[in-house]
Order: structure tokens, then C-alpha cells, then sequence
């Protein structure tokens, strides 16, 4: 990043201030509009502020610390998306196809990365607190918080769409650009009126935290769209350019709007056919009456409700039913916790892991998108093992090669991602109740929570593994299995003893600087994978190494145990 | 009282951070059944012996015993027999008070049926009885200080110690909390109070000890520190404390 030149480092860092000093220059019009002048500069000016001291979205999101250049390196991340949006142009040589593909994917990812890096703008409760019981008009509150939104979407569809435009403006006539600008207007108001609906439903139906988990999940799966794309895409786009598919073949993509709304430049090119023509009428169209349905039809009530979900006061639901002296029922991680761990303190250990990483939001958006690329790795290596071959062969190639042991490893990646958010909360502070109680060995407590990680995040896999691997690659996989998961076992002991230097949850997040570490553990596993590998063929050693492997986690288990973890004394701050 | 051998003793506490000293040789003796308001103004040193009487601060020099166990040497069997309740408190609040109390209560080592028992009789006991299993994200402070409280009781120790124990609560839950201290009193526990309250500190405490600038500088009962009948703990706090004093007529100067 800080290789780039310090002058165009300066327009993308103040890219949003130049667009609010554009914005401000029309005095008379905001003033016209009810708005106060003064009141609405200074909160949009202290609105962008905050937001480029915000940590960075995207992946590691709730650092804790303030970064002072996040928009850039957002804008940057855009510039790059709107690349690969770019090559789908570049690549396909039906335009019209090319247009609706372009086009569908701009408005996804316009609509995804609205609906969750907009949602903490709308649902911004220290408005609430600030802004609020000053003597500022609603006029003036509601005009800027739009115009906020405004800023930094323009901001993003101008980083999505620049790689693009400056193709177009090198390579295509100046009536397909100045089509192409509508085209992308168009589509940017069609993931609005999206969006719209999204809130409008979403508030109407969903319980706030609910509606809040379902944007965690919307960012997972963004991250996954993108990951897909990039594996899938190349193999695509080939794909459709050696069959030479039209829009006619390929019929599932008439319901998008952006097919319809690519469907201008083929009107004007001289091809009109029926098709074409309903098609750019309902692409004009269409988007327009989304904002007018949005605005007119639905609308009512809109803002209080968001205001009602911003606030903080949401009245407490009670538990109607009436709790027994007796005892309630014993929950299932209660009862799991009970049956692997020896002590109260290995339990305790167990159950905040446990209970912890499945209630907390960012825990979740942080880990998940790292887990689902374990099974599309999988279909992945699936798809690339003799392509072209038919299933039958291709399994026998899979089971042959013995590849299939390498997912085993990579899946054992896992416990390093997870040991390095298991140590970090935003509510780190709450770890004060570790240093006030008689832990006489946090060897036992740290037990209780490997084994919860190795439960909650490891065991499924090996038991997904299991249930493919058994039905494809036969009864003999099982050794491989049992082989890799002591492997995996030991090495969270490992990791556990020399990497995890906190208690759970008793530090606040930040960016992990353990890249090499990382990169160095990754290898290794690679390496065991590939001596695995190696040897998968000879059945009784592999059963040989994975007793002996299960014995030394064992041991290592039972020595984890007595670990005095000295790295684990209060600091004092 | 004096005939007793004392529960917690202090000699010569002295702490410092880089030059600066916070605590210049503390000298206490604190009996069974007490009840100490400890007060003083803000940097007086208030936390930092709270922090070193609940083990979380361990390099200090002097000696601090509880029950005749130097601190230092055996810090967890003193934790085992401390309650403490501290000062802007947080908790795991994604989890429900029943889920913190279990793993609160395992920390000291107790049973999960005894734990289940206790948590539930004492929410129960807080008002909280409908509340068992709601995430606590969903609290008012007031709330939480109630889960706060439990779960510095719920392993029945010997000694108390709350940093601010009332913050948030509303009048009702004030008046119980403060039944409560003397309730723990006659069941023979020590409490010791922080507070800036002083109309509550007043009120619940035996034994007060004012400190300020690291040191004590007064010890006695209420009546032992009023130098006539009609002086409030605010006015001795003030005479005692306030060196450098605040003006409010400057404020309104300056807002004219």
C-alpha cells in the first residue's frame, strides 16, 4: 500500500471528502430543502471522519483499532472487483452476454455490500444519544443521513465501475459508453430498490437480532460468492465462449433485471427484435417503478421503524415459562461438557468456548467463511482430477492418486483460525473474572477448551470426511482418517502451548501479525499430508502411525493438563 | 472485637507505578463480621488495594494476610474464600445469567448440581426469575449489577469485597442490596465497601476508613469521625480530602 504514489494515495484517502465538498457547494438548494446549512456540514464531515477511522471492513473486521486509511483500502478492494467485472467484458465476445453477466454482478455485489456495510449506518444508535436531543430539525437529521449513504455509495459504485469505464472508453464507440453510464445507473438504482426491499421486509418479519444474523450471513456469504468466482469464473466465462452460448441458449438469465437492462445496446445496434425491445422497455421501466413502489406503496412507517430498531430500548422479552426450583433441563453442551472433561474447571473451560463462539457475531463472521472453504475445496479437487473423465474413473483416479488425503490436511488448518479468535473479544474486558478466581491449573481449564474447539470444530469435518470417504474410497480410507485427525490432534496441542498466550476471549481484537507463522504451519501440514500421501498405499503402516499417533495426543493431553501457563497472569492496564 | 485475631491484616502496603507512589505503607486490621466503608477521592488509591486484596495485583511490598495466609504465597486459597464484585463491571453478555453462573461458579470448583441450585434460588432471590434464560445483552445495568452480585456470593465466601455495588439500581434494588450487606454481616462475613456514595456508605458501614494520597487518614466508626452530631460523612470527606478545591462558581463564569 505504501508503495503507491503519495498523490494518488491522497485522492482515494480523501476521495469522500471531495464528494461532500461537491455536495456542500450547492449552499441554496440544501437550504432550500428545510436543511441548516451549518449543522448538516459539520455532521456529514464528522460522519466521514469516523467512518475512515473505522477498522477496516471485509475480513478482519472489529480490530478494535482505529485505522486512519480504511476507505482506501476499501476503495482499492472495489477497484479490484470492478477488474474482474472488467474481464468478463474483456472476455466475452457476445456483448449483449457479456453486458447481462457484467451487469448481474454489479448489482449483487452492490446489493450485498449495501445491505451489510450500510445496515451499522442506518442502525447508527448514537444518533440516538448526539444528535438527537440537540436542537438539530429532522429535516436536517434525515438529509444527511441520506446523503451520507449517498457518498459512500457513489464512492463505491465509482471504484466498481472505473476499471470498466476506462476499457470502454478506449475500445467501444461513444453512443455504447454513453449507454454503458445509463446501464450502470440503472442497475446501481436496481440494488437500491433491492436493498429497500430487503429492509422493508426484513424489519416487517425479523426480530433485530435476528435481522442482525442474517446480514452476519450475508457477509459470510459474500465472501463465498467471491471465493467461488474466483475458481469457478475463468472455467465459466471458457466455457462460454467455446460454446458460443447467446442469451438465447442461456434462458435462466431473462428474470435478472440487468439482462434487461443490457438488452439497450442490441436496441441500438440495430437488432430489435420483440424480445429486445420488451426487454429494454422493461429495463427502463422496471427500476423506476421499484422507487416509486419503495417510496409510495411501502414506505409508510418506514423511518420510525428503523428509528425503533436503532433504539436501544427494545423492551426484554421475559421467559413466560416459570423456571422450577428443581432444575431446568440439562442443555446438550451441559451434558457433553459433563461426559469428556474430568474437573469443574475443564468444564468451565468447555462451556465458554462452546457457548461463546456459537452466541457472539463477529466470532462467527470471522471463523465461518474459513470453515465453508473446506467443502468447495473439496468439490474443487473434485471437478479438477481428471477432468473429462467419466464419475467411475474419475473416482478410481482420486482414490489412486490418494489426493484426497490432502483435504484431510488442509481441513486442520481450522484449529489455527480458530485458536487465533478464540483468545480475542470485544468484550475482552469481562476477563477479569480469570484473575479473581482460584484456577489452580489453568492446564485444565485450557484442556476443557481444546477439547471444545476439537468437538465443535474439527470432529464434523472428520465426520463429513467419513460419510463421503467410506461410500467413494472404500473401508480403507479410515486408517487415512485416523491418521490425519491424531496428526490434527496434536498439532492444536502444539499450537495451544506455544501460540495461545491469553485465555479465552480476554483480549482485544486485532489484526494477527502471525503471518509467517502461519504460513509456516501451513506448510508443514502440507508436507505431512504429502509424505502421507506417500505411504497411503501400505495399510498397515498407516494403521501403525495412527495408534501411535492417538497414543502421543494422549500422553501430550494428559501433560497439557499440568501446565502451569505462566503466559496467563493478569496485565495490569 | 480486638480480642479476635484479625481476618485480614495489612502491614506496610506500599505500591508504586514507575516513581510514582500510590500506596505509602498501609496499616490495617480488619475482624470477622465487619463491614468497611473504604472511601476517598478519586486516585487516592481505592482500587489499586482492592486489586491487591483480590490477588490481581502481586507485586506490591509489605504483607497482606487473610486468615493468617500471607497472599503472595498462596494467592488461590485466598480467591477460593473472596467475593468480589468489581467496579464498572463486565461481563460475557452474550450469555444467559444461568450460562455465566455455571461457568463462574465451576471457576471456584463447585459441583453442577449444587451450582444449578444455588443460581437458580438466588436469581430467583434478585428478581431475575424470569430472566434465567435470556442473553444478558438484552439487560438494562441494573441487571447486570444483580448477576454481578450473584455471582460474587455464589461460592459463599468469607470475605465481600464490592467496588461500587449499587451502581444502576434502582431505589428498590438500592434498599435490598443494602438489607442484604447487613444480612452477610450477621452471618458473620467481612465486607469491605468501596464507594463514592456517601450517604449509603454511612448508612451500611461499622468501619470506615478514609483514604488519601496513599495512606489513611482516617479510621473509625461514623461517630468516632464526627467532630460534632450534626456532620455528614459528605462534610468530613470534604474537610478531610478536598486540598485543592473545586469552585462551581467558575463554571458559571465561564458559561455567562
Amino acid at each position: 500500500m505504501h508503495l503507491m504514489h503519495p498523490i494518488l494515495l491522497l485522492l482515494f484517502n480523501n476521495m469522500e471528502k471531495f464528494i461532500l465538498r461537491f455536495i456542500l457547494l450547492f449552499k441554496g438548494i440544501w437550504e432550500s430543502l428545510g436543511v441548516n446549512y451549518r449543522q448538516f456540514k459539520i455532521i456529514l464531515e464528522t460522519k466521514i471522519t469516523l467512518e475512515n477511522r473505522k477498522p477496516i471492513t471485509f475480513k478482519k473486521r472489529n480490530t478494535g483499532k482505529s485505522s486512519s486509511s480504511s476507505s482506501i483500502i476499501q476503495f482499492i478492494m472495489y477497484i479490484f472487483i470492478g477488474l474482474m467485472f472488467t474481464a468478463v467484458l474483456i472476455l466475452i465476445p457476445d456483448r449483449y452476454l457479456a453486458l447481462a453477466i457484467m451487469l448481474l454482478c454489479f448489482t449483487s455485489m452492490l446489493s450485498i455490500t449495501l445491505v451489510s456495510d450500510f445496515s451499522p449506518i442506518l442502525l447508527d444508535t448514537r444518533d440516538q444519544y448526539i444528535i438527537i436531543p440537540k436542537p438539530v430539525n429532522d429535516r436536517t437529521i434525515a438529509l444527511s443521513r441520506i446523503t451520507f449513504i449517498a457518498i459512500k455509495l457513489f464512492n463505491q459504485v465509482i471504484a466498481l465501475c472505473l476499471p470498466a469505464l476506462v476499457y470502454v472508453l478506449f475500445n467501444w464507440d461513444s453512443i455504447a459508453i454513453f449507454l454503458l453510464v445509463l446501464q450502470l445507473l440503472l442497475s446501481t438504482l436496481v440494488a437500491l430498490v433491492f436493498v429497500n426491499g430487503f429492509y422493508l421486509i426484513a424489519i416487517k418479519y425479523l426480530p433485530i437480532q435476528k435481522f442482525k444474523d442474517i446480514i452476519t450471513y450475508l457477509q459470510i456469504g459474500l465472501s463465498l460468492i467471491i471465493f467461488l468466482s474466483y475458481y469457478l469464473g475463468p472455467n465459466m466465462i471458457q466455457t462460454i465462449v467455446e460454446s458460443q452460448l447467446t442469451i438465447e441458449q442461456l434462458k435462466f438469465l431473462w428474470i435478472f433485471p440487468s439482462t434487461w437492462i443490457s438488452s439497450f445496446q442490441s436496441l441500438f445496434q440495430g437488432n430489435p427484435s420483440t424480445q429486445i425491445i420488451l426487454f429494454s422497455i422493461l429495463g427502463l421501466v422496471v427500476p423506476f417503478f421499484g422507487v416509486y413502489a419503495c417510496t409510495q406503496l411501502f414506505s409508510g412507517g418506514f423511518n420510525a421503524k428503523i428509528a425503533a430498531l436503532a433504539s436501544p430500548d427494545t423492551p426484554l422479552t421475559e421467559t413466560t415459562k416459570v423456571i422450577s426450583q428443581s432444575g431446568t433441563r440439562r442443555p446438550f453442551y451441559k451434558k457433553l461438557a459433563a461426559s469428556v472433561c474430568a474437573s469443574p474447571l475443564e468444564e468451565a473451560g468447555f462451556s465458554i468456548i462452546w457457548l461463546i463462539s456459537s452466541k457472539t457475531r463477529e466470532f462467527k463472521q470471522q471463523l465461518y467463511p474459513s470453515l465453508a472453504y473446506l467443502p468447495i475445496y473439496f468439490i474443487f479437487l473434485f471437478l479438477r482430477t481428471g477432468e473429462g473423465l467419466p464419475f467411475a474413473e474419475k473416482l478410481l483416479k482420486l482414490k489412486a492418486s490418494g489426493l484426497y488425503i490432502i483435504m484431510f490436511y488442509l481441513s486442520l488448518l481450522t484449529i489455527l483460525t480458530v485458536f487465533q479468535l478464540i483468545t480475542q473479544s470485544n468484550k475482552y474486558k469481562a476477563a477479569w473474572i480469570y484473575y479473581v478466581t482460584p484456577i489452580d491449573h489453568p492446564g485444565q481449564f485450557m484442556t476443557g477448551v481444546l477439547k471444545a474447539c476439537l468437538i465443535k470444530y474439527v470432529l464434523p469435518f472428520n465426520i463429513l470426511f467419513l460419510c463421503v470417504c467410506i461410500p467413494l474410497f472404500g473401508i480403507g480410507s479410515i486408517n487415512d482418517l485416523l491418521l490425519s485427525s491424531a496428526v490434527g490432534g496434536i498439532e492444536s496441542i502444539l499450537i495451544m502451548l506455544f501460540l495461545v498466550k491469553n485465555y479465552p476471549f480476554s483480549k482485544a481484537s486485532q489484526p494477527s501479525s502471525k503471518a509467517l507463522v502461519n504460513l509456516l504451519i501451513l506448510g508443514l501440514l502440507g508436507f505431512l499430508g504429502y509424505l502421507h500421501k506417500i505411504i497411503f498405499q501400505h495399510e498397515s503402516l498407516v494403521w501403525g502411525l495412527a495408534a501411535l499417533g492417538w497414543i502421543v495426543f494422549f500422553m501430550m493431553l494428559k501433560y497439557l493438563q499440568k501446565e502451569d501457563w505462566k503466559s496467563l497472569a493478569f496485565d495490569n492496564n | 472485637m480486638e480480642n479476635q485475631s484479625p481476618l485480614i491484616r495489612i502491614i506496610d502496603l506500599k505500591k508504586s507505578y514507575g516513581t510514582k507512589e500510590i500506596l505509602k505503607g498501609i496499616n490495617l486490621d480488619i475482624f470477622p463480621g465487619q463491614v468497611i466503608g473504604y472511601i476517598g477521592p478519586n486516585g487516592a488509591g481505592k482500587s489499586t488495594t482492592v486489586k491487591i486484596l483480590t490477588g490481581l495485583i502481586e507485586d506490591f511490598t509489605g504483607q497482606v494476610e487473610i486468615n493468617g495466609i500471607d497472599i503472595q504465597k498462596d494467592p488461590l486459597s485466598i480467591k477460593s474464600q473472596l467475593g468480589y464484585v468489581p467496579e464498572n463491571a463486565e461481563l460475557y453478555d452474550v450469555l444467559t445469567p444461568m450460562e455465566y453462573l455455571d461457568f463462574v461458579g465451576k471457576l471456584y470448583g463447585m459441583d453442577d448440581h449444587t451450582l444449578q441450585e444455588r443460581s437458580l434460588k438466588l436469581l430467583n432471590a434478585f428478581g431475575l426469575a424470569a430472566n434465567v434464560n435470556n442473553r444478558m445483552d438484552t439487560f438494562s445495568k441494573g441487571m447486570r449489577q444483580k448477576v454481578l452480585l450473584i455471582a460474587g456470593i455464589i461460592h459463599n465466601p468469607q470475605i465481600i469485597i464490592l467496588d461500587e455495588p449499587l451502581s444502576g439500581l434502582d431505589a428498590n434494588a438500592v434498599i435490598f442490596v443494602k438489607e442484604l450487606i447487613s444480612l452477610l454481616a450477621k452471618e458473620g462475613k467481612t465486607i469491605f465497601y468501596c464507594s463514592h456514595m456517601m450517604d449509603v456508605v454511612e448508612k451500611v458501614s461499622d468501619r470506615i476508613l478514609l483514604i488519601n494520597q496513599g495512606s489513611i487518614i482516617a479510621d473509625g466508626t461514623i461517630n468516632e469521625l464526627k467532630s460534632n452530631p450534626n456532620e455528614s460523612l459528605e462534610h468530613i470527606f470534604a474537610k478531610l480530602t478536598n486540598t485543592d478545591a473545586l469552585d462551581a462558581s467558575n463554571i458559571i463564569t465561564a458559561i455567562q
